[in-house]
């Protein structure tokens, strides 16, 4: 494989014995962001654009702007570094395993608003993350549990778009689920 | 979710012409909007939803490309070009149903099946998701296993229901309880409020009970009443099923067949077709396998076990009793004297053990040539060592 990378840098840091290569992030709003190769792939999206060569200068990603990137990158860092000082293990996307000492930092790492949240829904989507699309799903399903369809709506600013008799409709057909 | 990142990947390198293009010139929101919808499966029904009451503006940042299209389409007032403004415009808010739909349906998978149910209610798009979600099956048979597949007995088997919908009918059933007693009332309870709901009264005691979907079947005396268990309204009844008490009833798993014994040893068949106003019963056959009261019975298709005081079982085939006798049951039955409780003495222990099934226990086999089916009987003592 072509080495893809403008700089070829050794970093200080070296935390693997991998090669500490890095690569250049390019957000939907022109920010540019250097991390290591290793951390850029953890998206799998990254990965595949890497392993076919295509990352020449940077990688463009226009579905994410610099706020999101900076924050998936932090993601992606504190994942792999975990991932590298426990065991090895065959994938690092045990985000949610409770014996994880990960659950934490992620518990704080997803109280954002939920702006922040969807938009990092769909940035792992696109970057194919799945420890973060997991983690980021599983928050907004936590947001609905317990709560009533009117309260569902509030927090996350649906309409309503039964008539009255239909949503009695609704309502009678899942009767079974408020009881 | 391979798939969906393949397609925003290829969307993205679509829509990175776009994206630098449009800082100087605006995108047609229907333009926009079909490229998007031909690789999501966006919620067709919101990204036209222009509500002029809502101060939705255009949402200036790319990133919320799949979902600001709902913003473009409703800002028919005012197209703006989308400018690269860091700052979301105060009054935009980026609702959950802006994601597309496979993104909705990752999050609806970490609900559980109640907190589904409550997800349909809320708006007419997530409930389409929620109930067409493919958790409904595992749901199902994560609690009650795989469902038994219709029987060539249920003519009257209605179309294939979602999974939803299976999964909420059982629900509900394994919510109410049902008992019967000598008071000659059955109560319906529910389960989680532990409190009766209803209570149904009968002329006699109460001997035995089948519920089945939204009924219940019990026995009184010798008479059989069918149920509306919701209501508490009687649907049918059987007078003087039996001669003496009918002691124990069983039914099919689609409810259309029912199965009573009674004090007289005899075993009665009959056909339930529901209407509108209530029920038409037909018997369809009977037999008489055992010398005492038949107190228990049990069915799963095509076999119905009965368990009497004359110390035996008797396992039946239906099929065979069906196809031979349909529709002219009556005529090919024993009759049952009705002034004498004892029926005729069949089963005794001089049968013949012609075939011995290999594999089973010691029980003997004799053939049935008044009604042409096949009993297995097992004596007394071999029970007890079961």
């Amino acid at each position: 494989m072509a080495s893809s990378s403008t700089s070829v840098v050794v970093s200080n840091k070296e935390k693997e014995n991998k090669n500490t290569k890095k690569v250049t992030l390019k957000s939907s709003d022109g920010e540019s962001f250097e991390v290591d190769e290793s951390v850029a792939m953890e998206s799998q999206t990254i990965k595949h654009i890497i392993e076919d060569g295509c990352a020449n200068n940077e990688i463009p990603l226009p579905n994410v702007t610099s706020g999101i990137l900076s924050r998936v990158i932090e993601y992606c860092k504190k994942h792999k570094e975990a991932a590298g000082e426990s065991e090895p293990s065959v994938t690092s996307y045990t985000s949610n395993s409770t014996t994880n000492p990960l659950t934490e930092w992620d518990t704080e790492f997803v109280k954002v608003d939920q702006n922040t949240l969807f938009d990092l829904i769909l940035a792992a989507n696109y970057l194919d993350i799945k420890g973060l699309l997991d983690l980021t799903c599983k928050t907004v399903a936590d947001m609905m549990k317990g709560k009533t369809p009117q309260e569902i709506r509030e927090t996350f600013h649906i309409k309503n778009d039964y008539t009255p008799e239909e949503e009695a409709e609704v309502r009678k057909e899942n009767q079974w689920a408020f009881e | 979710m391979e798939f969906v990142c393949q397609e925003g990947t290829e969307d993205s390198k679509k829509l990175v012409s776009c994206v630098e293009n449009s800082c100087v010139e605006h995108i047609e929101p229907n333009q926009f909007n079909y490229k998007l919808k031909a690789k999501e499966t966006a919620l067709s029904n919101l990204t036209f939803d222009s509500k002029p009451e809502n101060e939705r503006s255009v949402k200036p940042k790319p990133v919320s490309k799949f979902h600001s299209k709902k913003a473009i389409v409703s800002s028919n007032k005012s197209k703006q070009p989308l400018s690269d403004d860091d700052d979301a415009l105060p009054n935009f808010r980026p609702s959950i149903t802006d994601l597309p739909a496979a993104l909705i349906s990752e999050i609806l998978n970490c609900l559980d099946p109640k907190e589904l149910g409550i997800v349909s209610c809320v708006s007419e798009s997530l409930h389409r998701l929620a109930s067409e979600h493919h958790v409904w099956k595992e749901f199902y048979c994560e609690r009650w296993g795989l469902p038994i597949a219709p029987t060539p007995l249920d003519s009257g088997f209605s179309n294939e229901k979602s999974w939803k919908e299976l999964y909420a009918e059982r629900e509900f059933r394994s919510n109410t309880m049902y008992s019967g007693s000598w008071d000659m009332t059955v109560r319906v309870w529910d389960r989680f409020s532990m409190k009766c709901l209803t209570v149904l009264r009968h002329s006699d005691w109460v001997w035995g009970l089948a519920p089945h979907d939204t009924t219940v079947a019990s026995t009184s005396g010798s008479d059989v009443y069918i149920w509306d268990s919701i209501s508490g309204t009687l649907i049918t009844i059987i007078c003087s099923a039996h001669v003496g008490n009918t002691y124990s009833v069983a039914r099919s798993h689609t409810g259309n067949y029912l199965f009573t014994g009674g004090e007289d040893g005899a075993i009665h068949m009959f056909k339930i077709a529901r209407h509108c106003t209530g029920a038409a019963v037909s018997q369809v056959s009977t037999w008489i396998p055992h010398s005492g009261p038949v107190h228990s019975l049990a069915f799963e298709f095509p076999w119905l076990v009965s368990a009497s005081s004359d110390g035996k079982l008797s396992l039946i085939d239906v099929r065979k009793l069906l196809g031979t006798c349909k529709g002219k049951s009556i005529s090919r039955t024993k009759h049952v004297d009705k002034n004498g409780v004892e029926p005729p003495q069949r089963m005794q222990a001089d049968l013949c053990p012609k075939k011995k099934k290999a594999g089973c226990l010691p029980i003997s086999k004799s053939w049935n040539e008044a009604e042409n089916s096949l009993l297995l009987v097992a004596s007394r003592h071999l029970l007890s060592g079961v």
